[in-house]
């Protein structure tokens, strides 16, 4: 099951074998492993370059203000009670950033008091989706060899591409990469 | 002859164990107190093992051989981030300190990468200080056998080289060993437990080597003796805080005291056979954190042997 997940091509076929396990022990470390998929990296040691490409399944919804606090309007102002304590943190920056600092009230670990009277929109407060990403983008870079410090990177929603070498990036590897993004979407 | 031993047990009558070995004849180098254990590093002469053995179960303790007593080992990484850390350095820093060698892990400045790979003056003179150096190396074979000798080709102390895949000839390296690479998880199955033994087996064999080397032309005085002179003639060095305060090299020792105030003193101890450490030995500034290095030397150079 896992070798079909993890494919790595390289000049060096024992050391693609084991860049195979490692791949494999660090996506399992940082809990990514379920979020990433068809992994395909090409290395060559000689050259020096280091091109990765995944298929990310990514579908975690975002975080609204209303999946975190209830409202209610007060003679004091409008109310939220926390309901989703995680996310409180988020939730309160995103409120500082529309009211200010000046705005907002926190009475206690649960309730938030806002000096407005009409309704909060239901913004955005939270997205899964970076924070993935960004964990993502870590575990690529412990899986890069370390000296490879010159980095091109390209992340949607459905795909990344990282392309990493000690030397200037040469055109011919943007290429390849290209062709593997293009070779998966046809497979 | 005197035997490494390592000794684990609870810290109530320890004190007994140290008593019993220097009543032998033996010498206390480590002694390391954690809670309520305590883990002893001792030599004590060969024919008398069996006496501090029956002590230690005495005092519910275990006696095991610690090969590696009285070295320092250098590992050395590329860096300390985390592509080599805490797997595989501190696995093998950690299995080596278990059978009785002080390790200092150490990370390069530029050890990374094929092109900018180099070792600094300040980083060369450490490794030197060292009886033997570790070197941990990554999954390639074309890197290891083409470009990264170029970090410890003239290093003066024997180098053990770690990495992946099975490599036919390293160069300037006094073994490879193969099964070990990058890693992202510890040691655990036998077959990787096995491969830290072979670790420490063959640093055994470097230091044996090295312990050859020395004996064609003896030290004019053993190592410990001169720890235990240390130890009475300047009793601040039993204020240090560091575990081991004077940590012994095969041909002298670290002395965990700063060099601009002690050097003077350490040159001028007096032994009761009359001659002057300066004479026996030379002093002279570490680059680990200005202490002060100590090489013993040998007869050919003194003339006597004490």
């Amino acid at each position: 099951m896992e070798s079909e997940k993890v494919v790595v091509e390289s000049p060096d076929e024992r050391g693609a074998k084991l860049l195979e396990e490692l791949t494999n022990d660090i996506l399992m470390d940082l809990n990514i492993a379920r979020s990433i998929d068809n992994i395909r990296i090409y290395v060559d040691p000689n050259e020096p370059v280091f091109i990765l490409y995944a298929k990310l399944s990514i579908s975690l919804p975002n975080v609204r203000v209303s999946d975190v606090a209830n409202m209610s309007h007060t003679e004091e102002g409008l109310k939220l009670d926390i309901i989703n304590e995680q996310y409180a943190f988020n939730l309160i920056d995103k409120l500082t950033e529309i009211y200010g600092r000046a705005n907002i009230l926190q009475l206690d670990r649960y309730t938030l008091l806002v000096a407005t009277d009409e309704d909060i929109p239901d913004v955005i407060v939270f997205e899964p989706i970076e924070e993935l990403k960004r964990k993502i983008i870590d575990s690529i870079r412990r899986i890069t060899p370390e000296g490879y410090r010159i980095i091109k990177h390209d992340i949607t929603n459905e795909y990344i591409l990282f392309i990493a070498s000690e030397e200037p990036l040469k055109d011919e590897w943007l290429e390849k990469g290209k062709t593997l993004i293009e070779e998966m979407r046809g497979a | 002859m005197l035997e490494p031993l390592m000794y684990t047990g609870g810290v109530y009558r320890n004190d007994e164990l140290i008593e019993l070995v220097e009543d032998l004849g033996g010498y206390v180098l480590q002694k390391n107190v954690m809670q309520l254990e305590v883990v002893l590093l001792i030599v004590v002469p060969f024919d008398d093992i069996d006496v501090v053995e029956q002590k230690a179960a005495q005092l519910l303790g275990t006696i095991n051989r610690a090969p590696l007593i009285g070295a320092e080992i250098a590992v050395v990484a590329p860096s300390l981030a985390y592509h080599h850390m805490p797997h595989p350095t501190c696995d093998i820093a950690e299995y080596l300190r278990r059978k009785g060698a002080k390790t200092n892990i150490i990370g390069l400045a530029r050890g990374v990468g094929r092109r900018a790979a180099q070792l600094t003056k300040s980083e060369r003179g450490l490794i030197n200080e060292h009886d033997i150096a570790v070197f941990i190396f990554g999954d390639f074979e074309s890197c290891i056998t083409e470009v990264k000798w170029e970090l410890y080709s003239d290093l003066d102390i024997p180098v053990i080289v770690t990495g992946g895949p099975k490599c036919k000839a390293v160069p300037y390296a006094f073994a490879y060993i193969n099964g070990i690479g990058r890693r992202a998880k510890g040691f655990h199955k036998e077959i990787e437990l096995s491969t830290l033994e072979d670790v420490a087996t063959i640093s055994g064999k470097a230091l044996d080597e090295k312990r050859e080397e020395l004996a064609k032309d003896q030290l004019c005085i053993n190592p410990l003796r001169v720890m235990d002179e240390i130890n009475q003639q300047i009793p601040e060095i039993l204020e240090s805080l560091s575990p081991t305060p004077i940590t012994l090299h095969l041909d002298g020792m670290r002395i965990k005291l700063p060099y601009d105030e002690y050097s003077e003193r350490i040159k001028e101890i007096k032994l009761i056979e009359g001659p002057y450490l300066s004479e026996l030995a030379d002093v002279s500034p570490s680059y680990m954190r200005g202490y002060i290095i100590l090489k013993i030397k040998p007869k050919s150079v003194t003339g006597f042997m004490l």
